[in-house]
């Protein structure tokens, strides 16, 4: 599959990449960050989902320990 | 880690005994929380990491902390086979992740010296051990005496600034009584040598300084955002830090101390390592970023932070969503707060949004792959 990228982003990705030796060329280097999005992806659809009436109440509960609310 | 809740660096002098663990250990009397509330203070400490990153970005997002993007100190301590134990007021005060056990204790019923002194006991025997205190008697106290009594308009409250500052006063320098307590305590088991303790405050508490906020978490002026932080361990001597710091700095300072690296498949640290700045490698004064969205007061806000603020040194930038305005400060001429220059052609104004809004960017990231 090919990808265009525009010129200026491609500046910037060469400069990283000239920097040391982590990536042998900018398709390399383009993979990794592909690769670090789609893993926190995945990490990210893991998280709890929004809140339930019971954690709504759990949230109160915690508050008035607090002393928060009354 | 203990951590002293409510406590203002402006009133370390008060207390003989945090004066003079002052003078034992590394001192940051300049640092600046990530935000002016417990539960969202103690998330940024501990996992290095701002709220709006980390997810516990306002009261009601307590139970938000994304566990699968960012890594807690326990967390990595937890992996070096440390025990890693918290007592707390609330268990909704800290992230769970990475402790083998937190417990709650009662704060009008319990003695937290003995009870944190038996803890140490127990635990140090099992070495190496974590422990995070959390006291809580200052912001209890005041609970009943002020936030149960007062409206954060209350006429008799904010005209009685002079009866405020000495209730908070009394409750400060029975922290400082705890924490002394619990250092000579922790000398007298001989742990000293080998263990880094650190005292710290997550936000400061209003006396009075400004109407529509009588305890804290609705504003972002320096009398809550201004914390401290001493740092005790035989690598490092007596020192105070003047330059600005912040409440994330702590995290990748007690990794640094420890020699453990940071993880970089999780959520990138935002705070930095305050060894350079103790060691002179490093000079200057960090940018802090600190947001808050009040319970009550005059815009509350319990979903979502509405008051966001960015700090140098010598100046600060306040923008409240809610009602929309700015408010830029000097601090070094008026630490107090009160003249708003905002609009009246400083470039500060332009720069410090211009971080602001750099700060409080939220990473772009698709919604399918």
């Amino acid at each position: 599959m090919n990808v265009e990228i525009k010129e200026e982003i491609v500046e910037k990705l060469k400069e990283r990449v000239e920097r040391d030796d982590k990536f042998g060329d900018v398709e390399e280097y383009v993979n990794y960050i592909l690769n670090q999005i789609v893993e926190r992806l995945k990490r990210e659809t893991k998280e709890e989902p929004a809140y339930s009436k019971e954690d709504a109440e759990k949230i109160k509960e915690k508050l008035k320990d607090l002393g928060y609310l009354d | 880690m203990i951590l002293l809740d409510g406590t203002r660096p402006d009133r370390i002098n008060l207390s003989k005994e945090l004066s003079s663990i002052v003078k034992q250990g590394v001192y940051f009397p300049n640092m600046i929380t990530a935000a002016p509330y417990t539960i969202a203070s103690n998330h940024a400490t501990l996992s290095g990491i701002y709220p709006n990153r980390n997810g516990v970005n306002a009261y009601h997002c307590m139970f938000k902390f994304k566990k699968n993007l960012c890594k807690t100190l326990p967390e990595y301590l937890k992996e070096k086979n440390y025990q890693t134990i918290a007592d707390v007021g609330n268990d909704s005060v800290i992230p769970h992740q990475g402790f083998n056990e937190i417990s709650v204790y009662d704060v009008h019923k319990d003695d937290l010296i003995k009870r944190h002194k038996k803890i140490i006991k127990n635990i140090s025997k099992r070495k190496p051990f974590f422990i995070f205190y959390h006291y809580d008697k200052i912001v209890a106290n005041l609970i009943i005496d002020v936030a149960k009594k007062y409206t954060d308009f209350s006429e008799e409250y904010f005209n009685n600034k002079e009866k405020n500052i000495q209730r908070y006063n009394r409750y400060f320098t029975e922290a400082g009584i705890y924490a002394k307590a619990l250092l000579d305590f922790l000398k007298s088991e001989e742990l000293l040598e080998d263990t880094i303790v650190i005292f710290f405050s997550d936000h400061g508490i209003s006396n009075g300084e400004r109407r529509g906020e009588k305890m804290y978490g609705s504003f972002l002026y320096d009398y809550t955002i201004k914390v401290f932080s001493i740092i005790l361990s035989q690598e490092e001597t007596s020192k105070t830090v003047i330059h600005q710091t912040r409440t994330i700095d702590l995290m990748p300072t007690i990794l640094d101390l420890l020699n453990i690296p940071l993880d970089h498949n999780f959520e990138k640290v935002q705070g930095e390592s305050l060894i350079p700045l103790i060691k002179n490698e490093e000079e200057k004064s960090r940018i802090a970023f600190c947001e808050t969205g009040g319970l009550k007061g005059p815009w509350p806000s319990p979903n979502k932070p509405n008051v966001k603020a960015i700090r140098t040194e010598n100046w600060k930038l306040i923008y409240n969503l809610t009602p929309n305005t700015k408010e830029l400060y000097n601090l070094k001429n008026d630490p107090s707060e009160k003249n708003n220059l905002i609009g009246k052609g400083f470039t500060k104004e332009r720069e410090l949004w211009d971080l602001l809004k750099k700060e409080d960017e939220i990473e772009w990231i698709p919604e399918q792959i």
